[in-house]
């Protein structure tokens, strides 16, 4: 996508389009009305007279809201525009679209306002391909409705097009006949709805959250709301605060509140705008990055993992029973099992994640409630991990796909090729990625707290700290790779160390698997020069076989992998080091209009000055967007103990006073402070970053704009 | 309920629903609670009650928490594990109406899981 796009969304509905509100989707420019997987608008475009007018400037009102300012088109040369456009674009269950022209001329004009209307009903997975559609298209003009559809057997899917101003229809559009009197002005509201099928009730979904029917005030209510419901935060590094804001509103502006889930709270989707689904990785990490600002993203986040966990044995969507999903999908592919996601449960370290959750999230807030209830579902994940996540009985939880359609790699890094031996040369299925069996050993020994004090089941908790003890210690004997200071990114289906130097073993951190000698030689490795970019680790170590600063999983940066190596180093007392990667990354932040991408590329800090952007990334994107939260909590060094927040600050120096107030958990609310002195070399290179183009842009950007893709 | 008769392919779905209603309480479910009418075209009009995930079929519910519709061939397939309810309801082949959510919790009370 190009970076000219704008992008505004609603739970899983969104719309692209480039700067003039313009949709005209190709396979380079991925733009159009999306839900529900499937794009109901590939084609939406403004004239006047035949021409497409000119950009004059694009607001970014809110993250669902988007207003164009047009002039019509004169050439390449500018003249005094006679006309001011303005399109008004609210985005719901599909989207509403307020058109005013101002005749702004001493005499009369008569226009022909047309908007070309189509759609190819693309699923999400195919609109970068050429596929050929299996079944028909049509288009149907009724009481002055435009009707755009598709049908493949049963499978319907239609859009609605109305305008409130009288206008011809046809198949490819609506026209008006205006005539707008000497500073005089002419506007409509053209609706776009969508349907599933003729039992679809789409504006179920506003009335269900509690708004009016076209949803937009308590949309504007509800963002107020979650700001002002979360902490505040002062510091005095400029750059903190505003990066604070925009994730609070990234985080807000990804909250999803899927219909297929009774629970009435918002969970985070993955990302802007493609993975705005149900994901079972992403949405645990972003509950715990966010839990201490935002703790209710984390309980709905359980109860919907937990209503979708699986039950049975099925190859197709690799699931298994009490295995935790990976992604749900509602388009065609997956409609017809021609891609697994109904749901798909190709995710081997989802379902400790969720158990590490259930753990944090009642340790955060008090609510022990949630633990008596998903007792069964968290018994069953354990018996996953123990019947299910060993495919070849080595002792560790592992992944291989059972059919061509899955996923090659199910963990974070989940490119086909991320798992690579030093060499470069790939792995073998199974594998049993190291970050995995620290998430299991985390998993189980919170899970043996729950079953000691909640379920009453100390029987359970002495089997499962014996477990995790004996998990630990074959780990640190079995992964442990002595020459090179570090532990084996994964052991694969030949039972071969995969002996690359990867941002894997700052996870090991986190989770606590590694014994403290080892973990003192992978905290060397994590801050030399070799992972450490200057704005963060590197995914996979430079010198290594498959290293590529821009390969996805290969030597780029990601900042959700920084903020959960910052928690593993405050785990194990590291805070200067925590310190220097909260530095790069948030410093990366700034570059980036406060916005932390998905991922950004590996090259050395010294060898570009600024962090340079991987061509893909999604943004915002979910764990992305929460990792300067989790960042804070490491700094602040935040731990709930029973019902106190205990606090041991270690800011680097730069970041001077800083104060986080009315952070919400157990003890209701509770305030953090800490002053900066923490020495940071990076500091060094603040007059630099603060001085740029790009640095000065984002600081006098306003904080709560929609996501500009 | 409406009468089948026996020996067509329809008179599964009787059987279907009677071991619905004899399989006690659905663990997974446990807190769910709400009502079902479920029309088979074909196969008659069921209803069921969910208390605390435990299944009773009833003659008449007045106000479902939501209706289903299938072809008395999917529903068979569906209760007989050969046929996903999420699929079935995205390509349109199960009609619904009232709480989508509550409407796709049905694939965890059939006899296999759907």
């Amino acid at each position: 996508m190009s970076g000219q796009s704008v992008s505004i969304l609603e739970g899983n509905t969104f719309v692209v389009s480039d700067r003039a509100g313009n949709v005209s989707a190709t396979l380079t420019e991925a733009e159009g009305l999306f839900a529900w997987d499937t794009r109901f608008l590939s084609r939406w475009v403004l004239t006047i007279d035949g021409k497409v007018p000119n950009v004059l400037s694009t607001d970014d009102l809110h993250y669902y809201e988007v207003q164009f300012f047009l002039v019509p088109g004169t050439g390449t040369i500018y003249v005094d525009a006679d006309l001011s456009i303005m399109r008004k674009r609210a985005v719901g269950s599909g989207f509403s679209e307020d058109i005013l022209i101002r005749n702004e001329s001493p005499k009369p004009v008569h226009l022909n306002v047309k908007l070309e209307a189509a759609s190819d009903f693309a699923d999400l997975f195919e609109v970068k391909d050429a596929q050929p559609k299996k079944g028909e298209l049509y288009q149907g003009v009724r009481d002055g409705r435009l009707t755009l559809g598709y049908k493949r057997g049963t499978f319907n899917r239609e859009t609605y097009i109305t305008s409130t101003a009288p206008a011809t229809v046809d198949a490819q559009g609506l026209s008006f006949d205006v005539n707008i009197p000497p500073h005089g002005e002419w506007s409509t509201r053209l609706e776009v709805e969508i349907s599933l099928g003729p039992d679809w009730i789409a504006a179920t979904v506003y009335r269900a959250r509690g708004g009016s029917d076209d949803g937009h005030p308590a949309r504007g209510k509800d963002l107020k709301k979650w700001l002002e419901g979360s902490p505040t935060l002062h510091c005095e590094w400029p750059p903190l605060n505003g990066i604070y804001i925009r994730s609070l509103v990234d985080l807000a502006a990804l909250r999803f509140h899927p219909r297929v889930i009774s629970e009435l709270g918002a969970l985070p989707a993955a990302g802007l705008p493609w993975f705005m689904s149900i994901f079972g990785r992403d949405s645990v990490i972003t509950s715990l990055q966010a839990l201490p600002f935002v703790p209710e993203l984390s309980r709905t986040t359980l109860r919907a993992l937990a209503a979708w966990q699986g039950t049975r044995v099925d190859d197709f969507r690799d699931e298994e029973p009490g295995k935790i999903l990976h992604e749900l999908r509602y388009g065609e592919l997956t409609a017809f099992e021609e891609r697994p996601q109904s749901p798909y449960y190709g995710a081997a370290d989802a379902t400790p994640l969720f158990l590490i959750l259930l753990d944090e999230y009642s340790s955060w807030t008090g609510d022990y409630q949630i633990v008596r209830d998903l007792e069964l579902e968290a018994r069953a994940a354990l018996t996953w991990i123990d019947a299910y996540g060993d495919h070849n009985g080595d002792g560790y939880i592992d992944y291989h796909k059972r059919m061509e359609t899955g996923l090659e790699n199910q963990c974070w890094k989940d490119s086909w090729n991320s798992i690579l031996f030093a060499d470069g040369s790939n792995s073998k299925l199974p594998r049993a990625t190291c970050e995995i069996q620290g998430y299991v050993y985390d998993a189980k020994v919170r899970c043996a707290r729950l079953a000691r004090e909640i379920w009453n089941d100390p029987e359970l908790a002495v089997r499962l700290e014996r477990s995790a003890a004996d998990l630990k210690a074959r780990f640190n004997r079995d992964y442990w790779l002595e020459a090179r200071g570090c532990f084996a990114l994964a052991i694969d289906g030949d039972g071969r160390k995969v002996d690359s130097m990867t941002s894997n073993i700052g996870h090991l951190l986190w989770s606590g698997i590694a014994d403290e000698d080892k973990a003192a030689r992978c905290v060397e490795n994590l801050m030399s020069d070799k992972l450490f970019s200057g704005w963060g680790v590197r995914t996979m170590a430079e010198g290594e076989g498959g290293y590529n600063p821009i390969g996805y999983h290969l030597g780029t940066v990601w900042p959700h992998d920084n903020s959960i190596i910052a928690w593993g180093l405050t785990r194990y007392g590291y805070r200067k080091e925590a310190a220097k990667i909260a530095v790069g990354i948030l410093q990366a932040a700034v570059f980036f209009l406060d916005r932390l991408p998905e991922a950004f590329a590996g090259y050395p800090r010294s060898l570009t000055q600024f962090p340079v952007e991987y061509p893909t990334a999604c943004s915002p994107q979910a764990w992305a967007t929460g990792a300067p939260l989790l960042i804070l909590r490491s700094l602040l060094g935040m731990q709930p103990v029973g019902n106190r927040l205990l606090v041991d600050a270690e800011l680097p120096e730069r970041f001077g006073w800083l104060e986080l107030l009315d952070i919400p958990g157990a003890w209701g609310r509770a305030d953090a402070f800490g002053r900066g002195r923490v020495p940071v070399d990076l500091d060094r290179l603040e007059a630099t970053l603060l001085g740029s183009t790009a640095a000065s842009k984002a600081r006098s950007k306003a904080p709560e704009p929609a996501a500009a893709g | 309920m409406s009468s089948i008769s026996p020996g067509t392919p329809n008179a599964k779905v009787p059987q279907i629903f009677q071991r619905l209603a004899a399989q006690g309480q659905s663990p997974t479910l446990r807190r769910t609670n709400g009502s079902y009418e479920v029309d088979i075209v074909d196969g008659g009009q069921w209803f069921v009650e969910l208390v605390d995930g435990r299944p009773t079929i009833r003659e008449k519910i007045e106000h479902p928490d939501c209706a289903l519709t299938f072809d008395a061939t999917d529903f068979i397939d569906i209760a007989e594990g050969r046929r996903n309810l999420v699929t079935t309801f995205l390509q349109g082949r199960m009609g619904f109406s009232g709480d989508l959510a509550f409407a796709l919790t049905f694939r965890r009370l059939v006899p296999v899981a759907a």
